[in-house]
């Protein structure tokens, strides 16, 4: 197999602001980001080739995208894979590129997750009984519970190590001005907050938010062409777990105490391997992790390969994962100060890496910017995962 | 000689005080009654009662399922269908709902001695439940109680003979509930229990024990439905038996009069104490009357197995107060809105029953993985359609992990949700009746059926777990 590192170039990047959108249509959040990205990338409608656009609820078939861009004749898939729906449409534009079919794509995200009419992930769903209706909030808390009893970190001790993570990516989301929250919070605060599902309460639950994001892609040796701080993809990984990854049986299987989230494993380990990282601890410089709830962001520490295995905890008190630590984590908010439009999260952590690179991250800016990591993690702890990991860096 | 080879009950754990109901409407109260949660009704209490029942007797021998209620959720659906996928019975059970009339649970008691007697079935449950409900404020809110209770009758090794059965039908107007009406009304009571109750207790009673062949001295207990604890004990000292010695304590102030299932589970009470030689003479009554004469064997200690009145008597946790009651019964909306899940097609529910209302898993023949809920390729060694359907309903599981949902919906409780390990498997199980703060990792776990909230409020059932009883 063939690595896809340095073969793609990122050229123009957009992001609409994340938040309560309630007066825009999803076509209008598409048009808001994708014409970001074009202008950004000095190209125009007449220059794309093809187009991938990810949602999960934003509506079917390609023609979502090319309604709102008034695109005509161009092939256009609409891609989905829960909250990775947004990494899944770069793979997907990534690996057409890679292949020379196309020089220049479009990949999108977008979601209104403020037409639900509901919170915190529990989106309404046609469901099987026996599969049970487990919502994200209830599954990730369950899996906190299971992190805690294996480390023996007692339930409030454990609230007080998530709440420092909410804190931080408030903070963060504070220097960002297209999140949806820019207000810092105290741990107290969220200590204090009202319980969502037991442990987690409502600052360990990321908002409900409206957005799109965009990228343009084009083959690495055409970016050149278009601006000299284009960025390089340098691995793509993709793990899609079982439903049922619960049941099954209890002994000789790590995959189901929670604690570890075994397709984000697999998935980083396949971007980390085409993109040369031995020691992601050292070798990463900023990552976008998923914090879908702030027990997400912890366990993926661990996943991903930046924390040892159960030494999370240490890594967040000494501070290792904030803005001027050993390894920013969420530079932008994350999900749970910047927002999770589903099918947008995904490029939207590109994007902040992106300007992070160009030095464009304003008060958040940091130094020495390298090696990024994007994450995605669909699903939940209980029921199988979408993971997603895209590793980008600076051109040569 | 045809009888009952074995018995069980239901009681829904949730009591509520009659001063907790007196305190919303000004006035007092002694005693408790037993009251469905938000996710139980007769359906779901029939099953676990039948299972209850059902115990360790061989499950492929059971060739009949009856239900009866006067509160089944559908008009029209037979539910001893469903029951029978449930219990996991035979396709080739012989089912039947009876209804319409508190005497419905002895109706298809006497239909299921029929039928065994006649040689047309060999061993037949009989489950019986209700969830009647009063109006607001009224005396009959305060005596409507809801339990169910299942009789196995078979012939063979019973654990009482049915020495025989004698019945008059009465029209009389006492209590009716219309169809579209969800409360029970009555009569002026003077009437309807000098002319109604008591006169057609004692005629049936009296003739009864007349063509048995017997007299109140004879009778070891007098078991009967009452609408009331003050006519219950009325009745039975008209007829001649002693308050102290020969009348079955009565479930009044601790479960309620729980209708088509009262008659029967006060039997089952009955019959959980009972001796071999006892004889026990057992009515009910609505429009009319079953008067039941039986006789225990020396097989009434193998019956004794399952949970029964006793154990679920004294399982019980208080409501605080009528306005949870009031929600409990869908008598006030959900205070949280919430989006319910969309029900399932009906085409799913029908395809994959063995799974949803069965609580099938898949072993593989292969290796012996086993799956939940049933798949058709093994996870462990991919052999495909290798496996066979295990039952989950009747085993014990522990608590991995669990946490209460407090944005999901519950219809009418915050989903409280655990992942279970069974011996085999693990499970992603709603935990019924529970709050936070009574479970924790480790805790034993057993099954029950219930019902799930669904966006238009048609009834889907299914497994949850439940602390063990």
């Amino acid at each position: 197999m063939e690595s896809i590192k340095d073969k793609v170039a990122i050229i123009g990047m957009g992001c609409t602001k994340f938040g309560e959108n309630f007066s825009q249509p999803i076509s209008s959040l598409i048009i808001d980001a994708v014409s970001e990205a074009m202008e950004d990338a000095k190209v125009e409608s007449k220059d794309i080739n093809a187009a991938w656009f990810g949602t999960l609820m934003g509506g079917i078939t390609g023609g979502v995208l090319t309604e709102a861009m008034q695109w005509d004749n161009l092939p256009v898939t609409r891609v989905e894979n829960n909250c990775a729906s947004a990494l899944e449409a770069l793979r997907n534009g990534l690996f057409a590129v890679a292949c020379g079919a196309y020089d220049i794509v479009v990949v999108v995200g977008a979601e209104k997750c403020k037409d639900t009419g509901t919170g915190s992930l529990t989106f309404p769903y046609g469901y099987h009984p026996s599969y049970g209706y487990m919502q994200a909030p209830a599954a990730y808390a369950a899996a906190a519970l299971r992190y805690f009893e294996k480390y023996g970190i007692d339930v409030e001790e454990g609230k007080r190590l998530m709440a420092k993570i909410a804190v931080k990516n408030h903070y963060n989301g504070t220097l960002a001005p297209k999140a949806h929250f820019k207000k810092a919070i105290t741990e107290e605060t969220v200590m204090k907050a009202p319980i969502i599902s037991w442990p987690l309460g409502l600052f360990d639950c990321c908002p409900t938010t409206d957005g799109a994001s965009a990228a343009i892609l084009c083959r690495a040796d055409l970016a050149s062409k278009f601006r000299d701080d284009y960025i390089l993809v340098k691995g793509m990984g993709l793990a899609v777990g079982r439903r049922d990854v619960y049941s099954g049986r209890i002994k000789d299987r790590d995959d189901s105490d929670y604690t570890i989230w075994n397709e984000t494993v697999a998935a980083s380990k396949q971007a980390y391997d085409q993109a040369g990282i031995t020691d992601p601890r050292d070798q990463v410089t900023i990552a976008s992790v998923h914090d879908c709830f702030t027990i997400t962001e912890l366990i993926n520490y661990e996943s991903l390969g930046f924390s040892p295995i159960g030494k999370a905890k240490e890594d967040v008190e000494s501070g290792f994962f904030e803005l001027d630590g050993g390894l920013p984590v969420n530079t932008d908010g994350g999900l749970k100060a910047f927002g999770h439009p589903v099918g947008a999260s995904g490029l939207r952590m590109v994007y902040e890496i992106y300007q992070q690179i160009q030095g464009k991250a304003g008060k958040r800016q940091l130094k020495n910017v390298d090696l990024g990591v994007a994450h995605c993690q669909g699903g939940n702890p209980t029921g199988g995962f979408q993971a997603s990991v895209a590793v980008v860096g600076p051109r040569d | 000689m045809a009888g009952i080879k074995s018995f069980g009950a239901y009681i829904p754990l949730h009591r509520i005080a009659q001063k907790e109901i007196g305190k919303a409407w000004n006035s007092g109260g002694k005693g408790e009654k037993a009251t469905v949660g938000p996710d139980e009704d007769s359906l779901t209490m029939a099953v676990d009662a039948a299972v209850d029942c059902i115990g360790n007797n061989d499950r492929g021998d059971i060739d009949g399922l009856f239900f009866a209620s006067t509160t089944s959720p559908f008009m029209e659906k037979q539910m001893s269908a469903t029951i029978g996928v449930a219990a996991d019975l035979n396709r080739n059970i012989s089912s039947m709902d009876f209804s319409g009339s508190l005497r419905a649970g002895s109706n298809a008691l006497k239909a299921a001695f029929d039928s065994v007697k006649s040689g047309s079935n060999k061993n037949v449950v009989v489950t019986a439940a209700d969830c009647r409900m009063g109006v607001p404020g009224s005396p009959a809110e305060r005596a409507l109680g809801d339990g169910a209770a299942a009789i196995m009758i078979s012939d063979t090794d019973v654990a009482a003979n049915i020495e025989g059965i004698y019945s008059i039908s009465d029209e009389i107007m006492d209590n009716w509930r219309e169809v579209d009406d969800q409360f029970v009304h009555s009569w002026e009571e003077r009437f309807i229990i000098t002319e109604g109750y008591m006169r057609v207790m004692i005629e049936a009673c009296s003739g009864a024990m007349k063509s048995f062949g017997v007299e109140a001295k004879d009778i070891a207990k007098f078991v009967s439905y009452a609408p009331n604890e003050r006519v219950y004990w009325q009745a039975a000292g008209k007829l001649g038996f002693d308050y102290e010695t020969q009348v079955q304590m009565p479930l009044f102030s601790t479960v309620g009069n729980t209708g088509a299932s009262f008659g029967m589970l006060q039997l089952v009470a009955c019959l959980e104490e009972a001796k071999a030689g006892d004889k026990i003479l057992f009515a009910s009554y609505g429009s009319g009357c079953d008067v039941f004469l039986l006789e225990v064997t020396d097989k009434i200690a193998e019956a004794k197995g399952g949970k029964g009145v006793s154990t679920y008597l004294e399982s019980k946790k208080m409501i605080s107060n009528y306005n949870q009651y009031l929600t409990f019964k869908k008598l006030l909306p959900d205070s949280v809105e919430r989006m319910p899940p969309i029900r399932p097609p009906a085409t799913i529910s029908w395809r994959d029953q063995n799974s949803i209302l069965g609580f099938k898993g898949s072993k593989c023949n292969k290796c012996g993985h086993v799956q939940y809920p049933v798949h058709r390729i093994c996870s462990e060694c991919f052999s495909k359609d290798e496996s066979t359907e295990v039952r989950l309903s009747d085993l014990n599981a522990k608590v991995f992990s669990c946490t209460v949902d407090n944005l999901g919906y519950g219809g009418g409780a915050s989903p409280f949700w655990a992942i279970a390990d069974f011996e085999e498997v693990r499970a992603r199980l709603q935990i019924a009746d529970a709050d936070l703060t009574e479970v924790k990792i480790g805790d034993s776990l057993e099954m029950t059926f219930r019902k799930f909230p669904s966006d238009n409020d048609i009834p889907v059932y299914g497994w949850k777990s439940r602390l063990v009883r």
